[in-house]
């Protein structure tokens, strides 16, 4: 009996002792090399996270200075040829002249010491002394907007800034999709009102449910005051752009930019489409850690083999192109998908389908997925074929 | 009697918690370290600054992955182990200078917003990300400081 008292927990012991690793791990014994390990680890995470939020935020303020800097000298400029057309008009009372001027060498002053926001107001004051009309601009923040509930650069804020010494009936405002080249832009949003516009105008990019602006696209805002004599007035049209979009589908992220697409039978990247692979590197930039998939396509003419061929030289076309602009080659997958993947089954429209499309992969479950439903895709088509 | 009873019992005890404890199953937790430690070295660019180690991380753990199709669970785990410490290798040899190379594009896009007179026109933005500079410098001080004491470590 006695015997039995002592072994009971010279088993618990052992037992504890071959099994301790698995219960508490392993930190308990950490050698000094270890300690310094783990705090090595600790200390780079915290690098990475600091160096990567200042980067942001010097190329933040770098950017916000530049746009004060040359909003301010459009006023500047703005002015100038005010009082220079203001000497030329006989209703202007000299008084009045003689205040915008000294007003213009106060503001150009502030904008030697980088009072950028001062020299804004000052010229509104030199103006409000020449001019018979409401005189208005506006500012729009984030110069790329992103309204995809991720919390930055969510909301686009339009900041309308109107003076007049006459009274301001109503406004109008309007967004409108522009870019280089168009002669019209295409509405998207109008805001109007009695009076004098708010002090900021915010758009979280829906119009009812649905998001109302294309992803990597170009915009326009512009705001319209009419006074009491019916004087419209402009504040001429401010640009902006919409960041990428990532849209889920069943293969995984699709980055949403307008796909790159290929004349028949070739793999020749046209000039216009290296600014969306451009465009395309810079996003991917902002996640290092993720792969992703160049997918090439083509239309259904042509026996299949021949597809897959081509649709893997287009995609590596543009992978090569994202290597030569600096993308790290690891980061990079290119699949051939041949014709299986149609954007229209329209045969007017069959171009459109010889094209290059990118798949954001985030892990390696993400990769197996991908691969899979490709695997599925290409089975699904075979048998299509066979029937 | 019931002395040899009692004996034969704990002897049978103990070698069932030995063959339990030894006995070759897929070595999952290795080679989950092992991939851990690639991926770490991966994220601060080992590619770059220790491409041999980080290869030869990789090379490891690709043969313990076929070993374990193969079943020699042992050998899979020896490897698994080997990829763990290569991978780290090749992360401990990058950090300084992945470190170094983030410091300067910080120190770059601060210079190109002093161009732009950020420091003057949106202050209080840039204040902020100089803040975070500074806290990074003393960071890359204890850095260089523990990958010192950690190389005289490792030389002992």
């Amino acid at each position: 009996m006695r015997n039995k008292i002592y072994i009971l927990p010279v088993l618990v012991m052992m037992t504890f002792f071959l099994f301790s690793n698995h219960i508490y791990g392993e930190e308990g014994n950490l050698s000094d090399a270890e300690k310094s390990r783990l705090k090595i680890q600790e200390l780079m995470k915290q690098i990475k996270e600091k160096s990567a939020r200042a980067r942001e935020l010097f190329q933040e303020a770098q950017i916000e200075a530049d746009n004060l800097q040359n909003q301010a000298e459009e006023k500047l400029e703005y002015l100038d040829n005010a009082i220079k057309k203001a000497e030329t008009l006989d209703y202007i009372e000299r008084s009045g002249l003689l205040k915008a001027i000294e007003l213009q060498e106060k503001a150009k002053g502030l904008f030697k010491e980088y009072e950028y926001i001062k020299v804004m107001q000052v010229v509104k004051e030199a103006l409000g002394h020449i001019s018979k009309v409401p005189i208005a601009s506006i500012t729009v923040t984030p110069q790329i907007f992103s309204p995809d509930g991720d919390g930055k650069n969510d909301v686009l804020k339009i900041v309308p800034d109107v003076f007049s010494v006459t009274k301001v009936k109503r406004w109008v405002g309007s967004l409108q999709k522009w870019e280089e080249g168009d002669k019209k832009g295409i509405e998207i949003k109008t805001w109007r009102g009695d009076g004098l516009p708010p002090e900021v105008i915010e758009w979280d990019g829906k119009v009812g449910d649905k998001i109302a602006v294309d992803s990597a696209s170009g915009y326009i805002v512009e705001i319209i005051v009419v006074d009491e004599n019916n004087a419209v007035v402009s504040s001429g049209k401010i640009r902006f752009k919409t960041d990428i979009f990532v849209d889920e589908t069943d293969r995984g992220l699709l980055i949403n930019v307008s796909s790159i697409r290929f004349d028949y039978n070739s793999a020749v990247i046209e000039y216009q489409y290296k600014k969306i692979i451009k465009m395309v590197y810079e996003f991917l930039l902002r996640y290092p850690e993720y792969s992703v998939a160049v997918e090439g396509h083509t239309d259904a003419s042509g026996p299949a083999p021949r597809n897959k061929v081509l649709s893997e030289r287009r995609a590596q076309a543009v992978a090569d192109y994202l290597i030569e602009l600096g993308m790290n080659k690891k980061n990079l997958q290119v699949y051939g998908l041949g014709e299986v993947l149609p954007k229209t089954l329209d045969p007017a429209k069959m171009g459109l389908n010889r094209r290059v499309t990118f798949i954001l992969l985030k892990s390696k479950e993400d990769i197996l997925k991908y691969k899979y439903f490709i695997k599925k895709l290409r089975f699904n088509k075979e048998i299509q074929m066979n029937k | 009697m019931k002395r040899d009873y009692l004996m034969r019992t704990v002897f049978l005890f103990c070698s069932i918690i030995l063959i339990i404890s030894s006995c070759s199953s897929i070595p999952k937790k290795e080679l989950h370290e092992a991939e851990i430690a690639i991926q770490e070295s991966e994220k601060i660019n080992a590619n770059k600054y220790a491409p041999v180690e980080l290869q030869d991380a990789k090379k490891y753990l690709d043969q313990a992955e076929k070993q374990v199709i193969e079943g020699e669970n042992e050998k899979a785990r020896n490897k698994a182990i080997v990829a763990k410490e290569m991978g780290w290798t090749a992360y401990f040899r990058s950090v300084n200078e992945f470190a170094r190379d983030e410091n300067e594009s910080t120190k770059s896009s601060m210079d190109a917003a002093k161009e732009s007179h950020a420091d003057k026109v949106v202050a209080d933005k840039f204040d902020q990300a100089l803040k975070l500079y500074n806290e990074m410098q003393k960071d890359l001080e204890t850095l260089k400081n523990l990958s010192e004491k950690l190389r005289k470590e490792s030389e002992l």
